[in-house]
């Protein structure tokens, strides 16, 4: 009797719960098959224009990217990378990195770089530094005072590029683009017809 | 193996420390600092939950939302956070009754500080933790043990502030919060040198 | 229900019982993300969204929900609607989502939704809640743009983003970092505490009337 009574206290208790649990999945499945093509279109969208800004073309018709697979010893920060064609041609990589030291943890960085792996371009994909502070390192003059146009030789000879006031900024972008170009070289060195 | 446990202790106990760089468990910092004993209290059942939790939400985000259910990440999270803290409060009550006696007033505040459930979104979605069971617990014991240092060295400071004789309108938590950014920046501009 | 009702749930979110200056609750996010206006009017948005919609569920099944296991119940309504809000601004407004960032699914934790849940729709009709959640999201929303605009001017010399000065002008640093969000908010609120003694010494008899209407209308929330 105790226990029959018990288990009706629970079941009380309980099922409410579960059906409030489960009301609020099916919204949010509802939701989420809603927005996620959109995030996703959102997404796509996104690469495609940085690419285009990247390696400077007007139309993203003729663009092809292909995905490449990188060895297990790549660092973790490389997130990905992807070869780059106009027209056939390859024009280059694009190195998708994550720049760590950050003041706000870490920066996410797209570096493009052309066949021979000279870098074209930066871009900044995803940062929460202070506004004001890591705008400082995150332009394009900052970019291309200290990193476009140079190879990995260039810039382990050239003076460390930091600014005063955001140091912490300048560590982290410098960890990424050397990222990107160390995850070149494991491209390269990846055997059959690496880049060329 | 070492160095990425130390940089994953540098990076989220000392020099990102979630209280004084990234504002995060402000309400028990604020709440629960008013003597250095309370404070060490807190902190502690702090640790204890958050490395459990990020044990827990880890486990369970690679067994089974990953790919697949990564939508439903925060309301799974915050409900094994608030069933732990809950399991874990019967089972001090029953186990360890002295210890509970010291912590057991702190546990239910546990679940609505926001430091919990920032570490156990943090180390599923942080590629520098590589994707590894153990290090997401000890990223949520690192973060922990960052929030009882920034709490403990705060309720010092408040032992002090309760002694003077401050402005009416600053009364309270104005003095407060204003010496906690005090405290911020000192802990802020120590570590600042530290590079990794 | 009349307008006058709902003028003086407006002035309770707004002034008396504004949650973030009066009641200091959500104060971590308050102090993360209000580095520039439009952060603040984002974030400001996203929880009055979360608010409302969580108040008028709880409000409607406030005779549903057993008491004993009320806290996870109403811990499970808004982190779905958290969640919701979260995807919605993946979707249509990303570049706001992705600088709030981590910030918007730990509105989950943020200590007024529970409040009132707890202090109000769990106790009220739909109406008043959702009206409730209105008043107490504006008043959020108004200290957040507060505290934003006097971190973005002051420390980047900028107003939604506008250069508003010259090259000249220095900016103060340290008010865009975290201890400069201390101290800002400590100034803001140790200035309504000022403003609120000298109304109060003024207008005494009447202020003494309005602070017991709004004690027979809710229970305090618990320390959370």
């Amino acid at each position: 009797m105790n226990v029959k009574k018990n288990i009706a206290e629970t079941v009380k208790i309980v099922l409410p719960l579960f059906l409030i649990c489960t009301l609020m999945v099916f919204l949010i499945a509802i939701c989420n098959a809603v927005t996620s093509p959109v995030i996703e279109r959102n997404k796509q969208k996104t690469f495609d224009r940085s690419i285009a800004t990247l390696f400077s073309i007007a139309s993203t018709e003729k663009l092809k990217v292909e995905k490449l697979s990188f060895p297990s010893n790549a660092p973790a920060t490389l997130i990905s990378a992807h070869r780059i064609y106009n027209e056939d041609l390859p024009i280059g990589y694009l190195m998708e990195v994550d720049g760590i030291g950050a003041y706000s943890g870490k920066i996410r960085m797209l570096v493009a770089l052309d066949c021979s792996g000279r870098i074209i371009d930066l871009l900044c994909s995803e940062q929460s530094e202070t506004p004001g502070k890591g705008d400082r390192v995150l332009n394009a003059q900052f970019y291309s005072e200290h990193y476009i146009g140079k190879s990995s030789q260039e810039i382990s000879v050239s003076p460390y590029p930091a600014l005063s006031g955001s140091t912490k900024t300048s560590d982290a972008l410098y960890s990424a683009v050397n990222t990107a170009l160390e995850g070149y070289a494991l491209l390269s060195n990846d055997a059959t017809g690496g880049p060329s | 193996m070492i160095f990425d446990i130390l940089t994953i202790f540098l990076s989220v106990a000392l020099v990102g420390n979630y209280v004084f760089s990234q504002t995060l468990g402000i309400c028990p910092f604020l709440g629960v600092s008013s003597s250095p004993s309370t404070a060490l209290g807190m902190g502690l059942a702090v640790t204890f939950v958050m490395t459990l939790s990020n044990a827990a939400t880890y486990l369970i985000f690679d067994l089974l939302l990953r790919d697949r259910f990564e939508y439903l990440q925060t309301v799974v999270f915050i409900l094994v956070i608030a069933s732990l803290v809950q399991l874990i409060e019967m089972m001090l009550k029953k186990l360890l009754p002295t210890l509970y006696r010291s912590l057991g007033i702190y546990l239910p505040l546990i679940t609505t500080n926001c430091a919990v459930l920032a570490a156990a979104n943090n180390a599923v979605s942080d590629e520098s933790i590589n994707g590894s069971f153990l290090f997401s617990t000890f990223y949520g014991f690192s973060a922990a043990i960052g929030f009882t240092i920034a709490i403990v060295i705060f309720s010092g400071v408040r032992a002090r502030i309760d002694e003077e004789d401050v402005p009416k309108p600053f009364r309270g938590t104005p003095i407060t919060l204003i010496c906690a950014g005090i405290v911020a920046m000192i802990f802020n501009g120590l570590l600042s040198g530290i590079r990794f | 229900m009349n307008a006058k009702d709902i003028l003086l749930q407006f002035k309770n979110g707004l002034f008396d019982r504004n949650p973030l200056l009066v009641q200091v609750l959500g104060v971590c996010a308050s102090l993360a993300i209000t580095t520039t206006v439009s952060n603040s009017l984002y974030m400001g948005l996203a929880v009055t969204a979360v608010l409302v919609c969580s108040n008028l569920l709880i409000s409607l099944l406030r005779r549903f929900i057993p008491e004993q296991v009320r806290i996870a119940a109403y811990i499970v309504i808004i982190s779905g609607f958290v969640t919701i809000v979260e995807m919605v601004m993946n979707a249509y407004m990303p570049s706001a989502a992705a600088k709030l960032g981590i910030f918007l699914p730990l509105i989950v934790v943020n200590c007024i939704i529970l409040g009132r849940a707890e202090a109000f729709a769990s106790k009220n009709t739909p109406l008043p809640s959702i009206i409730d959640g209105f008043a107490m999201g504006a008043g959020f929303t108004i200290a957040l743009l507060l505290l934003g605009a006097i971190r973005e001017i002051l420390g980047s010399g900028s107003f939604f983003g506008i250069q508003l000065f010259g090259q000249s002008y220095t900016p103060i640093g340290i008010l865009t970092s975290p201890p400069g969000a201390f101290m800002t908010l400590g100034c803001l609120i140790a200035l309504i505490q000022y403003l609120k003694d000298r109304l109060q010494s003024k207008t005494k008899a009447s202020a003494d009337q309005t602070h017991k209407d709004v004690k027979n209308k809710e229970v305090e929330p618990n320390d959370l």
